[in-house]
């Protein structure tokens, strides 16, 4: 079975952990715990009748207590940008780390994942950000693990792009 | 004792030791001598150090180390007393100002020398032929709860000794003396591989620690683990080991830390949305203010030219005069909230200048009697002023008139027919101004916010008059802007009396 590797990046506190569990699991806690280290989870999908099993790399967020160590990144196919359209700071870090997901993956296959879209009355990100990504080249998806706003679709869709379908 | 940490000294522990407690921490000057220290000596020296000892008669590792060769210089594992090791971080900050942190590694550094002392054991009985299954050896490895894994390639390797418990939770196939593709089972080593080969082809003592991943038991429950490598032998070996109970304190350092940086966000977005909200307030205020003027005063003068034009009057019967004199009444007091509104928000909005010249206090206490003289006088209430000698007073006439106009507009208001209003003026320590009342007074709650502006309070005076409720918002404005200060002395039945202190 083809082995996939996926990271997901981001600062801390933007639903990392969250959209994994979602994905994997099929749970939502609206509790926050902060993830130590690394947390590796595995799923297997089916794509265009092609079995899967994706590697999600679930890193601590990125923020001046811990730093995410670019050799988490090696060897990935996939990277999932997150950042959380309530704080407008997540942006800058998600920039930060698009930059350093290039140069440490540079075959990896990068998305931009908006979440927290069941707060969207609340966000700090607006459509010119998210076209300044898209004019760069990016997939942008606006997700929301708490409602399981397509949390699916992403994961599905870094899946096709990873098997060039 | 200590201590003002320098910015810099308190980025380099939050980045490099974290948790960054139970830290020593010691400040010295060039030649070593101790300037002040921080943290519990006990822990980590056999004696107390004295200010202006050198550094080195109780840490003899740091003899020669300061100045520091690079800044900052880590020592790894010294044993500063007994069975404890630290890592030693020794930062420059000036030329006569070094920072030593002790950072505590007994636990960290006993649990690999027994490991290895393991492991040394382990190979003896092996290579001097002796069962693998020795027991001595074996039930020893248990008691630390490492997983040992001598590598065979990037990806093969061989459990040494026993199988700790937690791996038989999370994998409970896995037997000792068992070939494992190793970065199957734990796939966060794939990465970690990278860093211990490199820390491997340099043959240097030691070892590597790898960074903390997580694997979920069984049972459902979470580990943290952390691996290292390490060579023997020229063997080389990956050592893994739950960290339970130093994480705890780690983890929950950070959980807060993020947990206020979150909350700090939070009020920090609630704020601006507040601010903006409040400028869109004032703003609106002020318009609307502005362009209510035309129309309220273009009715006021039609009123006003009905009730002039007698002829037409005559014609009227009394009900309908009636009610174009109330029409004229309840435009005037339209005209006059509006005016107040108007004056309040470019107060707020900061659009007006104070200009103060040296003035007549005498002067402005008349004015201001003699602009409240009528309505006084509609009330049989008298007016007095103990103000007999003249003092100058540095203000904005205009603004401050207003402000003694609204005191007694407000004054005359809440205070019943044959009452008695007075402004006296106490110059012993500095001016102050008091207008005083013998009207209805107020409660506490109500004289607590009553220079908040649109008091939410009744503004219905003893004797129907009507308010907007903005008067004393606008005194508070001009005090503040002129640097003043007001308080108000009040109680129910008892009068009140508004203190301006200058």
């Amino acid at each position: 079975m083809i082995k996939k590797k996926v990271v997901m990046l981001g600062s801390f506190a933007v639903g990392k952990t969250s959209l994994v569990q979602r994905f994997v699991n099929s749970i939502f806690s609206e509790k926050y715990l902060t993830t130590i280290g690394v947390k590796i989870d595995q799923k297997i999908i089916n794509i265009d009748n092609t079995e899967v099993n994706l590697l999600l790399w679930d890193i601590h967020g990125n923020d001046d207590y811990q730093k995410i160590k670019p050799a988490y990144i090696m060897g990935s196919s996939g990277c999932f940008i997150v950042i959380d359209g309530t704080r407008r700071s997540t942006l800058e870090t998600g920039i930060e780390l698009i930059e350093t997901a290039k140069k440490t993956a540079p075959d990896s296959h990068i998305i931009i994942l908006i979440n927290k879209s069941d707060l969207k009355e609340d966000w700090d990100i607006n459509d010119h950000d998210i076209n300044e990504f898209k004019s760069q080249g990016f997939e942008v998806f606006e997700t929301s693990a708490k409602t399981d706003n397509t949390v699916e679709h992403a994961f599905t869709r870094i899946s096709e792009l990873m098997l060039n379908k | 004792m200590l201590i003002n940490l320098p910015k810099n000294i308190v980025k380099y522990l939050v980045d490099e030791l974290p948790p960054f407690t139970g830290i020593l921490i010691f400040k010295t000057d060039a030649e070593s001598n101790i300037i002040d220290f921080h943290g519990s000596y006990k822990e980590y020296l056999t004696e107390k150090p004295e200010i202006g000892k050198p550094i080195h008669d109780y840490v003899a590792a740091v003899h020669s180390m300061i100045p520091p060769v690079i800044s900052p210089m880590v020592l790894n594992k010294i044993q500063t007393k007994d069975s404890k090791y630290s890592d030693i971080h020794i930062i420059k900050e000036s030329e006569n100002e070094y920072w030593l942190l002790l950072n505590d590694q007994s636990r960290e550094a006993e649990s690999i020398r027994e490991i290895l002392q393991k492991i040394n054991e382990y190979k003896y009985y092996n290579e001097s032929g002796l069962s693998l299954n020795n027991e001595k050896t074996l039930n020893a490895l248990e008691v630390f709860d490492y997983l040992i894994l001598k590598i065979q390639n990037d990806k093969e390797a061989e459990i040494n000794g026993k199988v700790p418990s937690w791996l038989k939770l999370l994998k409970p196939n896995l037997s000792k003396n068992k070939n494992i593709y190793f970065t199957e089972v734990f796939p966060y080593l794939e990465v970690f591989m990278f860093e211990a080969n490199e820390f491997w082809a340099k043959k240097e003592n030691g070892k590597l620690k790898s960074g903390i991943w997580s694997e979920t038991l069984e049972n459902g429950n979470e580990i943290l683990l952390t691996a290292y490598a390490v060579t023997h032998n020229l063997e080389k070996y990956i050592l893994i080991s739950p960290l339970e109970d130093k994480i705890d304190s780690e983890q929950m350092a950070l959980q807060m830390a993020r947990e206020q940086k979150l909350a700090y966000e939070k009020l920090e977005k609630a704020e601006q949305k507040l601010k903006t909200l409040l400028e869109y307030k004032d703003k609106f205020v002020s318009i609307v203010s502005h362009d209510l003027r035309s129309p309220v005063a273009a009715v006021l003068g039609i009123a006003e030219m009905l009730i002039n034009d007698d002829e037409e009057l005559s014609k009227l019967d009394e009900f309908y005069r009636e009610m174009i004199l109330s029409i004229k009444d309840e435009m005037l007091r339209l005209l006059d909230y509006n005016d107040k509104l108007y004056h309040w928000s470019n107060l707020e909005l900061g659009n007006f200048e104070i200009v103060k010249t040296e003035t007549s206090l005498k002067k402005i206490i008349t004015t201001a009697h003699r602009t409240a003289e009528k309505k006084l006088k509609l009330k049989n209430i008298s007016f007095s002023t103990n103000l007999n000698t003249d003092v100058k007073v540095n203000v904005d006439l205009t603004l401050f008139l207003q402000v003694l106009n609204n005191l007694m507009a407000n004054a005359i208001k809440f205070t019943p027919e044959n009452g008695e209003i007075s402004i006296n003026v106490n110059t012993d320590n500095k001016i102050q101004i008091a207008v005083i009342d013998s009207g209805v007074g107020m409660p506490k709650e109500v004289s607590e916010n009553i220079f908040s502006g649109f008091s939410r309070n009744s503004t219905i005076g003893t004797g129907g008059e009507k308010g907007t409720g903005l008067g004393l918002g606008i005194v508070k404005k001009i005090i503040d802007a002129h640097g003043f200060a007001i308080h108000v002395e009040s109680e129910p039945g008892k009068g009140s009396k508004f203190i301006i202190s200058l």
